[in-house]
């Protein structure tokens, strides 16, 4: 077989029929193009369908909360899937009932508090394990990659214990020293990262005209790294909104109460609990969040990208 | 060490000082042991000097009237009860030894620095400096000590002390019916351990929490991996369209804090009027008892799992799918490969490597997800029939069955081993998987 086809190619009269035979090829061709599309449109029916199963299981539940806290019954067992009344009623009772603005502005607060204190922490830290070369530097960044994996959930007999001897039990200070420690191992990681990707002649220049290492981080660092920055304090705020377990131990004056907690133990864990009150209040803590996280989602994602690079 | 010793040898040996020099250096920092600072008074570096004496001072001081007898209380843990406080004995104890071990760390260092600055100053080029410039320097030598400052304190006052602490629980009796100041705690050793590791009821509970443990762990972090990486691929797709709706609804489950959604997500699981299984009857589907069913409550909770967890691993793998080179996607079709070859040999291993530390990290998430076990099930459904002591359900990981230790069961004890046993298990799979990133290995070459 290969022989014949040698000898063939080799045939002066091949290069005659040679154009024939990829006329003839053409066609053959096209047929097999047009299979493809047909197997591309069943591919792309079953990516539809796939995708938008998916985006249902994902938005039902998040619909089923819209309706219920617009539901005009208190109670979550109804006859019907969807409620058949709808009111206000339950952002009403909300307000009235419950402590829900006391809960908001505690945890406003906790958020701020935390946000600066990320920072202040983070900020010097990565500078130096991003700039300077010093003994153990090595030794430094693996405990810090090791702590970060830490849940505060391990000690928190230990920092029930601790602060309770510093009388921080009940106050937002001791909240904030415990949230903010804990962020300061992966915080400082992400940090140093985005510093790496700095350049380094930016400050060597501004250090020759006579800036010191603070102003550096102050006037060059800081300005650069923004969306790291921006990134650092945003998770630092958004770390109370989140938080269940640490705040419940550590808070029990019901004023000082959190978000989570509040909602967790004066709406939801209630005996016939108030469900519609419950997506109500879940709605209003949740949205200022969603809103900041879907707008900064880009920032967000080249920050932590960028932090494992 | 004996390399060290050698390199030290030829380092000396080499230097061009004179014995006579170095004798006399070594001399001086001899006299910085006696008594801290007498080496830099010797040689007339008196602010110095005087400074580190008072260090020294105070620490004896501190060690006279207050450190010694905290030593003394870590060590016997108190005597009488009401008056002495077990616990706070021990704080007080684990102070005195960190400060006792960073005056030695001081005493050691300035040992050396007393012989360094001598062979410094007898150089005979020397030229003395005013105390400014010294003070300048001096600066200058510690300027990452200083930089660094803030996060060590807050990682050691605020992680590793909570740590030691807890730890050290672990080796006491401290449980409901030991608890100060009404009783006076003890040492126990390794009794904790024992009860949990070897045989005996709380150990079985342990075997067994630990089993589903490493199940949900691998579930939890490798499904809503696998979904995000298909949905980003699929998103990739030149031909789909309204790609934007989409990441939009899949960034949602990542956007809302996740106690509500996880509360949320709970009550539909609920098996009279949860919102599936009135979906399911709607269909014929007998009502299925989700989380009153050890099976159906763990199926729930993976499936839970993938919901809140997918959309981080998506649209992460779509910005590493949309920022793989051109440059190499073209040469490869120049070359006569096929999509699904470009797919198959260049996006995808491009994708799990740039992907993987955050999977291991994810790991770690998922095998201290807390919340997420104890807001949907609270660790249950029954316990006690399925032979778990110690308060510990059905779908408890170790994470949430050592906060029911702490919490409802008051075994602190048993529950600080547990703490210590997971810090053992976090810590050699992180180390071992994250030596092994590329985010640790380029740190070695940069260097």
């Amino acid at each position: 077989m290969t022989d014949e086809k040698t000898i063939a190619g080799n045939d002066p009269l091949d290069a005659l029929t040679a154009p024939v035979a990829a006329e003839e090829q053409k066609p053959k061709k096209q047929k097999k193009m047009r299979k493809m599309t047909l197997g591309s449109v069943i591919g792309l029916i079953f990516t539809y369908l796939f995708l938008i199963i998916v985006a249902l299981i994902v938005v039902t539940p998040i619909i089923y909360i819209v309706l219920m806290a617009f539901n005009a019954q208190k109670s979550m067992y109804l006859p019907t899937i969807f409620p058949t009344k709808y009111s206000v009623d339950a952002f009403v009772r909300l307000f009235e009932d419950t402590d829900f603005l006391i809960w908001y502005g505690n945890t406003l607060l906790i958020g701020a508090m935390n946000a600066v204190a990320c920072l202040i922490l983070v900020l010097p830290t990565s500078y130096a394990l991003s700039r300077l070369r010093f003994k153990g530097r090595k030794n430094y960044l693996m405990i810090f990659l090791v702590l970060q994996m830490f849940p505060g959930t391990m000690v928190i007999i230990a920092d029930y214990v601790l602060l309770n001897m510093l009388n921080l039990l009940d106050s937002y200070f001791g909240l904030v020293i415990v949230y903010s420690c804990t962020a300061v191992p992966g915080s400082t990681f992400m940090m140093k990262g985005y510093f790496d990707t700095i350049p380094r002649e930016i400050e060597e220049a501004a250090m020759l005209d006579g800036a010191s290492r603070f102003q550096c981080i102050m006037r060059i660092m800081v300005p650069l790294a923004k969306p790291m920055v921006g990134l650092i304090a945003l998770f630092g705020f958004t770390t109370p909104f989140g938080d269940y377990m640490l705040s419940s131990i550590l808070l029990s004056d019901p004023d000082k109460f959190t978000l989570a907690i509040g909602i967790y133990h004066s709406i939801f864990s209630q005996k016939a609990a108030d469900y519609a009150m419950f997506a109500a209040a879940s709605l209003l803590s949740a949205l200022p969040i969603i809103i900041i996280y879907m707008s900064l989602q880009k920032i967000i994602i080249n920050g932590l990208g960028g932090a494992t690079k | 060490m004996t390399r060290w010793f050698t390199r030290l040898k030829f380092r000396m040996e080499n230097d061009g000082i004179s014995p006579e020099r170095r004798k006399r250096g070594a001399l001086m920092g001899l006299a910085s042991g006696c008594l801290v600072g007498l080496g830099y008074i010797l040689q007339k570096s008196f602010v110095k000097g005087f400074a580190y004496m008072a260090i020294e001072v105070a620490y004896i001081l501190f060690m006279v009237f207050w450190g010694a007898n905290a030593i003394n209380g870590l060590i016997t843990l108190g005597s009488v009860p009401l008056r002495d406080h077990s616990l706070m004995l021990m704080v007080y104890g684990f102070i005195a030894v960190i400060v006792t071990g960073g005056f030695l760390c001081f005493w050691g260092a300035q040992i050396m620095g007393t012989y360094k600055e001598y062979i410094k100053k007898s150089n005979e080029h020397y030229e003395p400096k005013t105390r400014k410039e010294e003070f300048r320097i001096w600066l200058h030598e510690h300027t990452a000590i200083f930089f660094m400052l803030p996060g060590l304190v807050a990682i050691s006052m605020g992680i590793l002390l909570p740590l030691i602490f807890s730890i050290s629980i672990g080796f006491t009796n401290y449980d409901a019916n030991h608890q100060p100041p009404g009783h006076i705690l003890e040492w126990v050793g390794f009794r904790n351990f024992k009860d949990l590791l070897a045989i005996g009821s709380a150990a079985k509970t342990f075997f067994m929490v630990l089993g589903w443990t490493i199940v949900w762990t691998v579930c939890a972090s490798v499904l809503p991996y696998a979904l995000g990486i298909i949905l980003a691929v699929l998103l990739n797709n030149p031909k789909v369209k309204c790609k934007k709706i989409f990441k939009l609804i899949y960034i949602l489950p990542w956007a809302i804090p996740a106690y509500i959604s996880l509360l949320v997500l709970q009550s539909m699981f609920d098996t009279g009027y949860g919102l599936i299984n009135q979906l399911f009857a709607l269909i014929n589907i007998p009502k299925v008892p989700w989380l009153t069913n050890t099976n159906t409550a763990r199926l729930a909770l993976i499936l839970i799992s993938v919901w809140t967890g997918f959309s981080f691993p998506m649209m992460l793998s779509e910005n590493i799918i949309k920022n793989i080179s051109k440059d190499i996607v073209e040469a490869a079709t120049l070359d006569g490969a096929s999509p699904t070859r470009i797919f198959i040999s260049i996006t995808l291993p491009l994708l799990f490597f740039s992907i993987s530390p955050l999977f291991i990290m994810n790991f770690a998430g998922a095998f201290n997800n807390f919340n997420l076990i104890y807001l949907v099930t609270e660790g249950g459904p029954g316990g006690v029939l399925s032979g778990y002591t110690l308060g510990a359900g059905t779908t408890d990981i170790l994470i949430s069955w050592l906060y029911k230790l702490t919490t409802d069961q008051m075994k602190y004890n048993y529950g600080a081993a547990l703490s210590l046993i997971l810090f053992i298990l976090i810590a050699a799979f992180s180390i071992f998987n994250l030596r092994r990133t590329r985010a640790f290995k380029e740190e070695d070459t940069m260097q």
